[in-house]
């Protein structure tokens, strides 16, 4: 992904859109397509481009290194682990030091909520498996309500609590009817 | 380890899809395929207002998928105004007026009728509910490396309460920025990236980079 660069552009022609119209408070034309558009910019969009740091490269012989990079200079600690860091291996997440490491294992652990981009909602997967009448829906459902009852939920609606046991409920019920349609099939 | 903390988030109003198959189509294959063409509509996005970011959340059914824009590094919200609602108002209201125009004029065949006139009921009612949801707009948000369409913010009610809402956040990290300013920001911002990223301290010797 690259920096962009340029001004706010037209979402229907792409031309840049002139600072003139910027912050105004309404739609303006766009020049070229005249389509009515508004920009509402803010300071960020005149700030240079932050500095990657790369990390320092070692001087004297002794010095204090990177865990990772014998030859760079350590700049910070992680937080987590204690190792130290060169400038290009200190991951500020969240206010937090960190080294790759600890900050993958955060993302496996779910620990660092700022890098959790994906949450199976297993709430809404069990209660469509038990309303489902496909006697595995059942079976599904059970599963799921037994197996992720304590896994979190929705990262902004949160976990309903009362979906995990109204699925096994159903699931069960599910589950007991077509044992008992099996049943009665056979004996007839 | 940072800890996860309980968070703390604000629903901006608008709810959109990111759509397999657009809108028109949908709606042509609900007449061939009944309710299961809903399934086509993809994912549901809404957005929601964080202590520090916007969140950006596409439900599946299954699974949320979440992206972060952090306010601090929102550069620019670009609001389009289209002519979609404009479009769908004038098709459903020729179809509306054409259906229940065959409904009268096929008075004495009661079947007949009543097929038009439930077929032009339809067509009213998706009138009757763009005319209430208003004008349409696209959104985009500009940060340094990507440009993201808010395709939840597609109704200009929504866009602009939601707009209201989130340049609030953004002016209290970032500060305000009135148009009078805005000139001289571009030309100090420009002076900056043209300005020379190198020093000649000896002019025998090549430039040392800064």
């Amino acid at each position: 992904m690259s920096v962009l660069t340029g001004l706010p552009t037209c979402s229907k022609c792409r031309t840049e859109i002139p600072p003139a119209d910027f912050n105004r408070g309404g739609f303006s034309d766009c020049p070229k397509c005249a389509a009515p558009i508004r920009v509402e910019a803010f300071p960020a969009l005149f700030r240079p481009a932050a500095k990657a740091n790369a990390g320092e490269l070692v001087m004297v012989a002794g010095e204090s290194a990177c865990f990772y990079h014998e030859n760079k200079k350590a700049a910070t600690v992680c937080e987590a682990c204690g190792r130290f860091l060169c400038g290009l291996c200190d991951c500020f997440v969240h206010g937090k030091h960190l080294c790759p490491a600890c900050l993958e294992t955060g993302k496996q652990k779910r620990t660092i909520e700022q890098l959790d981009n994906v949450r199976p909602l297993y709430g809404y997967q069990a209660m469509l498996c038990a309303l489902l009448p496909l006697f595995i829906t059942g079976l599904a459902a059970i599963f799921i309500s037994l197996r992720h009852r304590k896994s979190p939920g929705s990262l902004v609606g949160g976990q309903h609590r009362w979906q995990m046991p109204l699925a096994l409920v159903l699931g069960s019920l599910q589950t007991l009817g077509f044992l008992a349609l099996f049943y009665a099939m056979y004996r007839s | 380890m940072a800890n996860a903390t309980a968070p703390n988030y604000q629903r901006l109003p608008g709810t959109g899809f990111r759509r397999l198959v657009p809108g028109w189509a949908i709606l042509l294959l609900f007449f061939v395929m009944g309710i299961f063409a809903l399934l086509l509509q993809g994912r549901r996005v809404r957005l929601y207002l964080g202590d520090d970011h916007l969140l950006s959340v596409d439900w599946d059914g299954g699974k949320e998928s979440y992206k972060r824009f952090r306010y601090d590094d929102i550069q620019a919200l670009v609001m389009l105004r289209t002519k979609d609602a404009m479009i769908l108002n004038a098709f459903a209201g020729t179809l509306t007026a054409v259906l229940f125009l065959l409904a009268a004029g096929m008075a004495n065949e009661a079947p007949a009728m009543w097929f038009f006139v439930i077929m032009g009921s339809l067509f009213l009612a998706i009138l009757i509910g763009n005319l209430i949801a208003g004008p349409t707009c696209k959104c985009h948000l500009r940060t340094a490396v990507q440009v993201e369409e808010l395709v939840s913010l597609s109704r200009l009610k929504h866009a602009e309460r939601a707009l209201e809402l989130l340049r609030q956040r953004i002016a209290a990290v970032q500060g305000e920025m009135t148009p009078e300013e805005i000139p001289a920001r571009l030309q100090q911002f420009q002076q900056t990236a043209t300005a020379a990223r190198y020093v000649v301290d000896d002019p025998n010797a090549p430039p040392r980079m800064i």
